[in-house]
């Protein structure tokens, strides 16, 4: 099943901004310092380029990925590469739905039993992975709308306090906050790389020699919605460090920057009314959850050679409710788990996987038209 | 007459039946009717006629019958299954020597008279809706359909009940794929009888046991006809006022037949207070609740204050209160829809004030609460047809809140919005044209640009033609 270019500018938009704002700018904030914000637009220019690649590789090929995967790399090569990208997925898993269960125990202040609102969530990343891609597809379309408002909403509230001072000085600690920032954290950024699911799977015939093909506006579509996303992304993130410059608060409102946010707007006497805002903007994270599990479950019915995706994301769902629960019930362990060797699976992921997939759609493209050619001259000659 | 005896012989009781044996010519016939569901004139007129037949010609088949003797009356020759015939009210003649049996329309019984449906009252707009009568139906759309491209199917379903079916579309705007897809669903269907349009729904739907409709109803001639000009099926059944249509898109319950008759502006204006009054009904009790058990500190302090005292005295907690309100709310509903109505006025004022007024000086239920499902239940009526589903929706949600508070309501609102976006109706994606986004659908969906802007038929429908209105 395949989704329109729309659906595809608009889950580029919702995963270039998922998890952004709702717990990174805290981190790089104890990791950067004032540059936090520096280290975000950086990493989001990183996106954007990555968001380039897979367009490319998408206007290349009919292709689905797993298909680009094994007739360039061979079935154990693409197996390896799978398993490779697996790692780093399982982990950004974990995180986002450790990152969700921060929100609502630190936002609302409600202290849910650990092993419901993980399986609340497991089941929920279970039942968009067990539909199609399709699907997501058009849960990006709705929630679209209500990200945009809710994150100019949370702008426009938060400018009361905000201090420009807090800004400055730039590059304070140098380039090299900015570059270990980057190295640190890979499993907080470049979420966007896990579109390289979507390689074959968006309407539209592929580009052809001499011709534009029906997706001419596939990049102008992806690269307005990335970029959209990066100035939505880096708004949001200025507006809350010149709220917070001052490294000290986090030291009061632990790692969740959306609770420094709740800080300057917070009205006892009109009561929390960005609350709602936050719901619709956490709708984003499920969007990201929803495409991590799915392409989850896919790579391993392609490593196992399995058919029933159902099943296979029932299991896996199980599994990743039993290892939070039993290895990573506490954040801080999977924080420090996630900065630790793991990483190295998701720089692997973010970076070598859309630029090895550019490189597969392209010589396979060029040995089909190659292919392609050889017939007509044969046909000619025939004739 | 043998042919006679078997039909006899097939009815449990056969003195039911009017059996009047005749010379026809210089042949022996029969006529037999069900006198209960028959025109006698018209039975009387068929026996005369054909009793004062002159004709030097020899009569050899009912053919020569029907271009010489009953050339005036609504007449059908048929080969067998007479008896079906009679119990549809008609009048069935068997001449003696000739094969098959000729049938005279003659059915008659009462019927109401066409007038405003109680389920869907306009201010502005036509008023007649449909009956019970098949035929009066039929021609209640056919008037507004003065074309040769509609297309009338009819069939009979139900081995006891042989119900008229028909199956209505318009030619060259129809996806005949689908048309195809209904009418061997529909002669698929074996069931003893179809009392109601709606006993097919169940039969028709892609997914039976799911909470949301997939086939449209509705009881109003010009929504039906709009609904075949946008390229849909539509469904009449003998002996119900309800007409089918489908696909459905959830969307159309949005759209009030008044809002094609009004100002635009005004469509705009009202279309998105429908839907945020079905979002408000779904979700504002269990919120309400949430807010109550877990989330005290989002509330404004005065409200807060207020809802403290309000609260400190009742001996429920909230979610049963909510609960407990919810449930009652519906019972009162139940009974003041079944109530007679010489007394459903009294007994509204009854429930209302008194009861209303009762519960909260004897101390069982807070006013906040009160009022809280007495919005949520005014709200649900904004959007009718899908009163049953956001009723239980808004319960859902209740108990959602009040175990999880706000992390369960919008684990809630995710489940909801997945299957949503996952359902269709025969193919027809069930939340466009929001998801997918249809662009030229989009101006009569939460606004309305007005009917001179709607130049196209709904792509999120399957079908021919998209056309309906020319280019300037």
């Amino acid at each position: 099943m395949t989704i329109s270019v729309k659906q595809f500018s608009f889950l580029i938009f919702l995963t270039m901004i998922g998890q952004k704002l709702i717990i990174l700018p805290a981190f790089l904030m104890a990791s950067s310092g004032r540059d936090g914000y520096l280290t975000l637009l950086v990493m989001m220019l990183l996106e954007l380029m990555i968001v380039a690649l897979i367009m490319l590789s998408i206007k290349r090929t009919d292709k689905s990925f797993f298909e680009l995967l094994d007739k360039g790399l061979g079935k154990t090569g693409g197996r390896i590469v799978a398993i490779v990208m697996l790692v780093a997925m399982f982990v950004k898993i974990l995180l986002v739905i450790t990152v969700i269960r921060i929100f609502f125990n630190s936002i609302f202040e409600q202290n849910l039993r650990d092993w419901l609102s993980i399986a609340a969530v497991c089941f929920l990343m279970f039942f968009i992975a067990s539909k199609s891609l399709r699907g997501i597809g058009r849960m990006g379309e709705i929630i679209f709308p209500l990200c945009v408002f809710a994150s100019l909403a949370l702008i426009f509230l938060s400018f009361r306090n905000f201090k420009p001072l807090n800004l400055l000085p730039v590059l304070h600690n140098g380039y090299s906050s900015i570059f270990s920032s980057l190295w640190i954290y890979p499993l907080w950024f470049l979420d966007i790389a896990i579109m390289v699911i979507f390689i074959g799977q968006v309407k539209g015939r592929v580009l052809v020699q001499g011709g534009a093909g029906d997706k001419k506006h596939l990049m102008k579509a992806g690269l307005i919605a990335a970029g959209a996303a990066v100035i939505l992304t880096m708004l949001l993130s200025l507006v809350l460090f010149m709220n917070f410059g001052d490294a000290a608060h986090l030291l009061d409102y632990r790692t969740n920057v959306s609770g420094l946010m709740l800080f300057s707007r917070a009205s006892y006497r009109y009561g929390r009314y960005d609350i709602p805002l936050f719901c619709l903007f956490i709708l984003s994270l499920f969007i990201v959850l929803g495409l991590f599990f799915f392409s989850f479950t896919r790579h391993v019915s392609y490593v196992i050679k399995a058919k029933n995706h159902t099943l296979v994301a029932a299991i896996c769902a199980a599994a990743i409710f039993l290892i939070l629960l039993i290895f990573f019930n506490s954040e801080h362990t999977l924080f420090s788990f996630s900065i630790n060797w793991i990483r190295f699976f998701a720089h692997f992921n973010n970076i070598i996987v859309p630029v090895l997939i550019l490189v597969l759609s392209i010589l396979i493209s060029k040995n089909l038209h190659e292919k392609h050619k050889l017939e007509q001259v044969k046909l000619l000659t025939e004739d | 007459m043998e042919r006679l005896d078997q039909i006899l012989k097939l009815m449990a009781t056969p003195e039911a039946l009017n059996v009047r044996e005749f010379l026809f010519l210089d042949k022996k016939a029969v006529i037999i009717n069900h006198p209960d569901i028959t025109d006698s004139e018209v039975v009387f007129r068929a026996v005369l006629a054909m009793q004062n037949a002159k004709t030097s010609d020899q009569i050899t088949s009912l053919k020569q019958i029907i271009d010489t003797v009953l050339f005036s009356a609504e007449i059908k020759e048929i080969e067998d299954d007479a008896l079906t015939e009679i119990l549809l009210g008609d009048a069935v003649i068997i001449v003696d020597g000739i094969k098959g049996y000729l049938v005279i329309s003659a059915k008659k019984w009462d019927k109401r008279g066409v007038s405003e449906p109680l389920n869907e009252t306009v201010i502005r707009g036509p008023k007649e809706g449909f009956i019970e009568d098949f035929k009066t139906n039929i021609s209640l759309l056919a008037r507004r359909l003065k074309t040769p491209d509609l297309s009338i199917e009819k069939m009979k379903i139900g081995s006891r009940g042989n119900v008229n079916i028909a199956l209505l579309s318009i030619k060259g705007i129809v996806c005949d794929k689908l048309l195809s897809q209904i009418r061997d669903k529909l002669n698929s269907i074996d069931v003893d009888s179809i009392l109601d349009s709606h006993y097919l729904l169940p039969l028709l739907e892609p997914h039976p046991h799911a909470m949301f409709n997939q086939i449209g109803i509705t009881e109003k001639p010009d929504v039906a006809a709009a609904r075949l000009l946008e390229g849909r099926i539509a469904i009449i059944v003998d002996g119900s006022p309800t007409v089918l249509t489908l696909p459905f898109l959830l969307i159309e319950d949005f759209q009030s037949p008044e809002d094609y008759y009004s100002r635009s502006t005004f469509a705009t204006f009202i279309r998105p207070i429908r839907f945020l009054a079905l979002i408000l009904a779904i979700i504002l009790p269990g919120l309400f609740v949430a807010l109550q058990v877990f989330h005290h500190n989002i509330l404004p302090s005065n409200f807060l204050i207020n809802l403290q005292n309000a609260t400190k005295a009742i001996p429920l907690r909230p979610l049963p209160e909510m609960l407990l309100l919810l449930l009652l709310f519906e019972i009162i509903k139940e009974a003041v829809l079944r109530m007679p109505r010489a007394i459903a006025m009294a007994i509204t004022i009854v429930t209302g004030v008194v009861l209303g007024e009762a519960a909260l000086s004897s101390g069982l239920f807070t006013s906040p609460g009160l009022l809280i499902t007495a919005l949520s239940t005014v709200a649900l009526f904004t959007v009718p047809n899908q009163v049953p589903v956001t009723s239980l929706l808004r319960l859902v949600f209740v108990i959602l809140g009040g175990l999880f508070g706000i992390f369960g309501l919008v684990i809630g609102g995710v489940f909801l919005l997945v299957t949503l976006v996952n359902f269709d109706s025969f193919n027809a994606p069930y939340l466009a044209p929001i998801s997918p986004l249809i662009y030229p659908d989009l101006k009569d969906s939460f606004y309305f640009g007005g009917t001179a802007e709607c130049k196209t038929r709904p792509y999120s429908l399957p079908g021919k033609n998209k056309t309906r209105m020319k280019e300037d």
